[in-house]
């Protein structure tokens, strides 16, 4: 019975974080936008950009505001749910939760308010600071958040006290600054702005191909397409460098995502293929040698740990197939939205988008592949950590899922929880999918003329 | 400075900022939560309009309170929120749901998705279950839960074990206390008849809070053992509390009842967080040093002195000092935002949400 209530506990975990996940990245990707013409405005003073920042606003509350909601039971969840895990680690991670909540969280919930009712009621410096504030409380959040999940991948600074088998911090600063925080945390946050700039560009898309708002949809392209462009450029690179870490020091999670059994010299890298797990192969459409490549750029023949050796030495081998696969659609449709944006900015630049209206269409529905890449990538992530909760590092043993569940939870209590929250989720997705389009189609301007939205 | 050193003067002072942190959430939110009660009985749109602009702008930074106080206890206590939320676990599946709905109802509301006097139901019913809950988590705390020696919920049945007479009633308290406290804001906020609404509200829900707050000393005297923190001498500092709470407690009772009916309105809010501020300073008296007393026998109370209870010390440094700068910081800003939107509002404050 245990296993059925480990089961649910983690099925309603992924649910909680997967539904959350989507609301603070593009919380993240607003707030950057809003600061950029924010201070256009503050420093030119072109009604334009305060359009465009009312506009962006008006995204952000509705939002954060769901994000809000849905991130609720998540702190919780690790006393509901993973009550041991609690304990043991409480030293540290209860601390980075509090920390989290106290320094970074208020100063963001605060200054949205601001942002949102107080643009007549200020000065303008200080409204700008404002804008300023919600920057800052929400990436200062991510990086707390991301160092405390790193630190589950690499758990640096820490060891067991021998006598009551708890865990002592010995260095905060080694904990936070763990070796995968300052990778993951770029990676992240590019790949949160990037959803957000998608997002505002599928709005100009919209307002392009139905005419509307049309000198400053131009203007949201030029920004909104700039942000697009650069961040879908770059994130290869960060997921490249992430990829090196995750190599590095999860070998098992690395081979599993490439797909790698034997040990090699020259890996093959798979664009695509199937994970057969009872036969240990992959079938697919491969280049030979090229994954060794590709970790040092042929510089000197680069060992890849393939999963029997490592098997055979003792490590686990997380769920293959399913985070082989999530792997490849995040690269997929990562690679796919470059494309996009690459083609649509083109177009934007020689002035022959507004024509073609299939090409708008595209770049509307294309604001949803980010989603789905920053999904798949956290889904690789942390199903490649199983069966480990917190993975093993130097002389830390871990703690594997199974150990961190609470003991004695009753089922029934789980099949409460589970429809209670998945009930208000629907609720909370009913309103975001009717709600965002709604607010876009009203318009740039209309969330400064004082109307309703 | 050596007291930086005591791992006791840590746990003691956590103690007492968890209480804070409890005490700004219903200071705070109980006046939104208090208003979201009343929003169904309310006649007209521009009304219920008007109730939601006074708390609109600054709801979400008050919840917020809720999870500060959350994560000061996983982060010093972490037995106690380990135990205490995976026992309770479908009471607060309850509270997180209606926590989780009451900004995406607002929402709905505003935005006029289909019917209107659901979400204002709904509105008032999770105003309602939050600080009803919250009081009686709080009264498990105080009346004893099933706690073993080995520190851990000791029963399958977290969803009846919580709940006593005791517990009820002080659930029940909080709620009235939280009606008091928005309707004095209400008086504060507002002009016309939605101020004298309230106002005239104000009678029943002062005695209705002050006969339930009676009827929670009555119970807490009555429970097992709860006098012998202060008949045993050992605790100068819990009559000293216990007299600063009945002068906190009468005095904003007091203090409410004197001046709603004034113009000078910012005295009977003032009132009502005296009241609030009382009953934690009551409950904080009745407590201390136990985070939760054990109904399976005094010597399994969870007390912040209590080997294994707490994290170690550096954990409790490391989040003291982080935690005292950065909130000292908030309160400031949160003052100046307070400010930025301080006076009387009506529905067309806020015309662009």
């Amino acid at each position: 019975m245990d296993s059925f209530v480990l089961l649910l506990s983690r099925i309603q975990f992924g649910l909680e974080a997967g539904l959350h996940f989507i609301f603070p990245p593009t919380t993240l990707g607003l707030a950057f936008f809003i600061l950029l013409v924010e201070s256009a405005y503050f420093f030119t003073k072109k009604e334009d950009y305060k359009k465009l920042s009312n506009f962006a606003i008006r995204l952000l509350t509705l939002v954060f505001a769901l994000g809000v909601a849905t991130g609720l039971p998540l702190p919780f969840a690790f006393g509901m749910n993973w009550a041991e895990f609690s304990k043991h680690a409480g030293a540290y991670f209860g601390v980075q939760l509090a920390v989290e909540a106290t320094v970074a969280f208020t100063l963001e919930s605060v200054f949205i308010g601001v942002l949102f009712f107080g643009r007549d009621k200020m000065k303008p410096l200080w409204y700008w600071l404002s804008a300023v504030f919600v920057f800052l409380g929400s990436h200062v959040s991510a990086l707390i958040i991301i160092m405390a999940n790193s630190w589950m991948q690499t758990p640096a600074g820490v060891h067991l006290d021998a006598a009551s088998g708890k865990l002592i911090v010995d260095s905060f600063w080694a904990v936070n600054f763990n070796p995968s925080t300052g990778i993951r945390f770029l990676h992240t946050i590019t790949g949160a702005w990037m959803i957000a700039s998608f997002l505002l560009v599928a709005s100009a898309a919209w307002y392009f191909k139905h005419e509307k708002e049309l000198p400053l949809a131009k203007r949201l392209m030029t920004w909104a397409g700039t942000i697009a462009l650069i961040t879908a450029i770059a994130m290869p690179i960060l997921g490249h460098e992430s990829a090196l870490f995750v190599e590095q020091y999860q070998p098992a999670k690395s081979a599993a995502m490439e797909g790698i059994y034997q040990s090699s010299e020259s890996a093959p890298l798979y664009f695509f293929g199937w994970v057969d797990e009872q036969k240990k192969k992959v079938d697919g459409f491969a280049v030979p040698g090229l994954l060794s490549w590709f970790y040092n750029y042929g510089a000197k023949p680069f060992k890849v740990a393939g999963m029997d050796e490592l098997a055979a030495g003792g490590t686990p081998i997380p769920p293959i197939n399913a985070i082989f696969q999530s792997f490849r659609l995040m690269v997929l449709t990562g690679t796919t939205a470059l494309g996009v944006i690459l083609l649509g900015m083109i177009f934007f630049w020689r002035d022959t988008l507004i024509r073609k209206k299939k090409s708008l269409t595209v770049m509307i529905w294309t604001a949803v592949l980010p989603y789905v890449a920053i999904l798949s990538g956290w889904f690789t992530a942390e199903v490649g950590r199983q069966p480990f909760l917190i993975y093993p590092f130097d002389n830390y043993p871990g703690m594997t899922v199974q150990q961190a569940l609470t003991q004695n939870q009753p089922e029934a209590n789980l099949w409460f929880s589970l429809i209670c929250f998945n009930l208000v989720y629907v609720i909370i997705y009913i309103v975001f999918f009717r709600f965002l389009p709604k607010l876009i189609r009203a318009g740039i301007t209309s969330h400064s003329e004082g109307g309703l939205a | 400075m050596d007291f930086l050193n005591n791992l006791a003067f840590w746990q003691a002072l956590w103690f007492l900022l968890i209480g804070a942190a409890l005490f700004l959430f219903i200071w705070l939110d109980g006046f939104d939560l208090g208003i979201g009660m009343n929003l169904p009985f309310l006649k007209q749109e521009n009304q219920k309009r008007a109730i939601l602009n006074t708390m609109w702008p600054v709801w979400d930074g008050n919840e917020l309170y809720g999870l500060i106080a959350g994560g000061a206890i996983f982060a010093t206590f972490p037995v106690v929120f380990a135990g205490l939320l995976s026992g309770l676990y479908p009471w607060l599946v309850l509270v997180l749901v209606f926590i989780m709905l009451r900004p995406v109802v607002l929402e709905a509301w505003n935005n006029e998705m289909g019917s209107k006097a659901l979400w204002e139901w709904l509105f008032a019913g999770a105003s309602f279950t939050i600080p009803f809950v919250a009081g009686v988590a709080l009264g498990g705390t105080i009346a004893g839960l099933p706690y073993n020696g080995k520190m851990e919920w000791d029963s399958a049945n977290g969803f009846w074990e919580v709940l006593s007479p005791f517990s009820v009633t002080l659930g029940l308290a909080v709620v009235s206390v939280c009606w008091v406290h928005g309707s004095t804001y209400v008086v504060k906020k507002t002009t016309g008849t939605l101020a004298d609404n309230a106002r005239a509200n104000l009678p029943l829900q002062l005695g209705a809070a002050a006969v339930l707050l009676v009827l929670v000393v009555v119970q807490a005297v009555l429970l097992p053992g709860a006098l012998t923190s202060f008949t045993d001498g050992t605790h100068p500092l819990a009559i000293l509390g216990l007299v600063l709470a009945l002068i906190l407690v009468l005095g904003g009772l007091a203090t409410v009842f004197l001046n709603y009916k004034k113009q000078s309105e910012t005295l009977a809010f003032v009132g009502s967080s005296s009241l609030i501020a009382g009953a934690f300073v009551l409950i904080g008296a009745i407590q201390f040093p136990t985070m939760v007393h054990s109904s399976l026998g005094n010597q399994f109370d969870l007390t912040i002195f209590k080997e294994g209870v707490s994290n170690p010390l550096g954990s409790l440094q490391f989040i003291g000092i982080v935690a005292v700068i950065a909130l000292s910081i908030t309160a400031v800003y949160s003052i100046l935002v307070f400010r930025i939107f301080k006076g009387k509002v009506d529905h067309k404050t806020n015309p662009h949400y």
